[in-house]
């Protein structure tokens, strides 16, 4: 046992010998505790701001892909019109399948130095069977236009209403195709 | 709960003793603050200033009253000391007897203080303090012996000058004890015949042990060196009975003592060990 110097001052009442050692735990937790919040706290700070640059980094590769997407868009928005504009001309050339053999028809039938200043054929709704044609020749005569009508015949052609104006080295014609194979015999 | 409460816990000063624990050491109770140590004598008070490491920074003594000089010192003291707690080694009023036979059972120190009668009997005496040392081999034991009213006017000195006493204790008896302890300790010693002298500012007190026993004790306080005739009076009847192959232990609290140069070469037909250090009683009191 240590030597321990004799006390023989009147004594104060109540007085402590210390908490028991066992109960220094108590504040070595709390350290303990103060000291791992302390450490998690800078762990979550720091995965924070590492996630923040992340998430800057992420926004910005969205907004990137976002402008790469808006431009892919475009593209194939401009594609679609391009499409669409193919398609109608498909269209028109499928719709205009019929009258192909009159247009080759006349196209063949001009004769050296004649040109087509002007072709044009319309349909009527009401009678389809009837095909309004406009032509208009440059550098020819009546010749010239016998000799298409002729052709137009030799594809069973019929013109009606015909119409014809001579001007000088020119020709306008107008008349009303009708295919004789459409009509009943 | 206070909120002291809880900074005592969390600064673990909950868990040391408190200041004025007699059952603690004064390291223990003082650990890493600076305290101050008095030594009352008979017109004469000498005390030291420990720095937290329990090291004696700086000394003082002055002649006169102890009222007096508690007065013009209060305020030195009360800014050195932490929170006013000071100790105080009382060094006159006191007698130190050799005793026989008392009860060591479980608690003895702490029924000394409280309860001295259950031990002492009919020795006991209402107006006195009461302090023990046993030996650990016979049934003998030291008696300190100190006038009550002493202590409660050093007690009442110190609080009118907002100072408190962690520890009241008689300086001479605690260094006695404390070499007492270290020869029971020590067996080559313990079987030597020995007389051992301890001086403390006028205090002197003698003991003969032979065979591990105690044989004699003297004690006298308000004695000064330049008393021979009453000095002689109490070292007489030990020299009477040393022999050649009696030894004797000396031990006063600081080295070259009025007494040590006056009498120890007196001594010169016998074998004389100086056991005094630089600061005894002030380390002794500091350490334990």
């Amino acid at each position: 046992m240590d030597f321990i110097v004799q006390d023989i001052k009147t004594d104060r009442p109540n007085i402590s010998g210390g908490l028991p050692n066992f109960y220094r735990l108590i504040p070595i937790g709390f350290y303990a505790v103060s000291l791992l919040a302390i450490f998690a706290n800078l762990y979550f700070y720091s995965s924070l701001r590492s996630h923040q640059m992340d998430e800057r980094k992420w926004q910005a590769e969205i907004s990137r892909a976002m402008a790469e997407q808006t431009g892919i868009m475009e593209k194939q928005g401009r594609i679609t019109e391009e499409a669409h504009a193919a398609e109608r001309i498909a269209d028109w050339v499928e719709g205009s399948r019929p009258v192909q053999p009159i247009t080759v028809t006349i196209a063949r039938s001009m004769m050296a130095n004649a040109t087509i200043a002007e072709l044009n054929m319309d349909r009527n709704p009401a009678m389809p069977a009837h095909l309004f044609v406009t032509l208009k020749i440059n550098h020819a005569g009546t010749e010239q236009l016998e000799s298409t009508l002729d052709d137009l015949l030799a594809i069973d052609y019929q013109t009606y209403s015909a119409q014809q104006v001579k001007a000088e080295n020119a020709i306008d014609f107008q008349a009303t195709l009708i295919w004789n194979k459409a009509t009943p015999q | 709960m206070e909120f002291r409460d809880i900074k005592d816990v969390l600064t673990f000063a909950a868990f040391r003793p408190e200041p004025d624990n007699a059952s603690a050491s004064w390291n223990r109770r003082f650990p890493n603050r600076r305290s101050v140590m008095i030594n009352i004598s008979r017109g004469h008070v000498n005390w030291a200033l420990l720095n937290k490491k329990q090291k004696v920074d700086d000394i003082g003594e002055a002649d006169g009253d102890f009222m007096d000089i508690a007065a013009a010192m209060s305020d030195e003291w009360l800014n050195y000391a932490e929170d006013g707690w000071v100790g105080v080694s009382v060094n006159t009023r006191f007698i130190i007897t050799l005793e026989h036979n008392l009860s060591r059972k479980v608690g003895w120190e702490e029924t000394i203080r409280n309860n001295p009668k259950s031990i002492l009997g009919t020795k006991y005496d209402r107006a006195k303090r009461y302090a023990l040392h046993h030996s650990q081999d016979t049934s003998s034991s030291l008696l300190l012996a100190c006038d009550q009213s002493m202590i409660q006017t050093v007690e009442d000195a110190l609080r009118n000058h907002n100072l408190r006493a962690a520890r009241i204790t008689c300086g001479l008896f605690a260094m006695t004890t404390r070499l007492l302890s270290e020869i029971e300790s020590d067996a080559a010693r313990k079987a030597q015949d020995l007389i051992i002298v301890t001086w403390l500012n006028n205090s002197l007190f003698v003991l003969r042990q032979k065979n591990g026993q105690w044989q004699d004790v003297r004690c006298r306080s308000g004695l000064p060196p330049q008393d021979n005739n009453s000095i002689a009076q109490v070292l007489r009847p030990f020299l009477k009975t040393a022999d050649a192959g009696t030894k004797f232990l000396f031990l006063a609290d600081e080295p070259g003592s009025e007494f040590e140069q006056q009498y120890l070469p007196q001594l010169d037909n016998f074998h004389i060990t100086n056991l005094t250090d630089s600061y005894h009683l002030w380390n002794l009191l500091a350490r334990h």
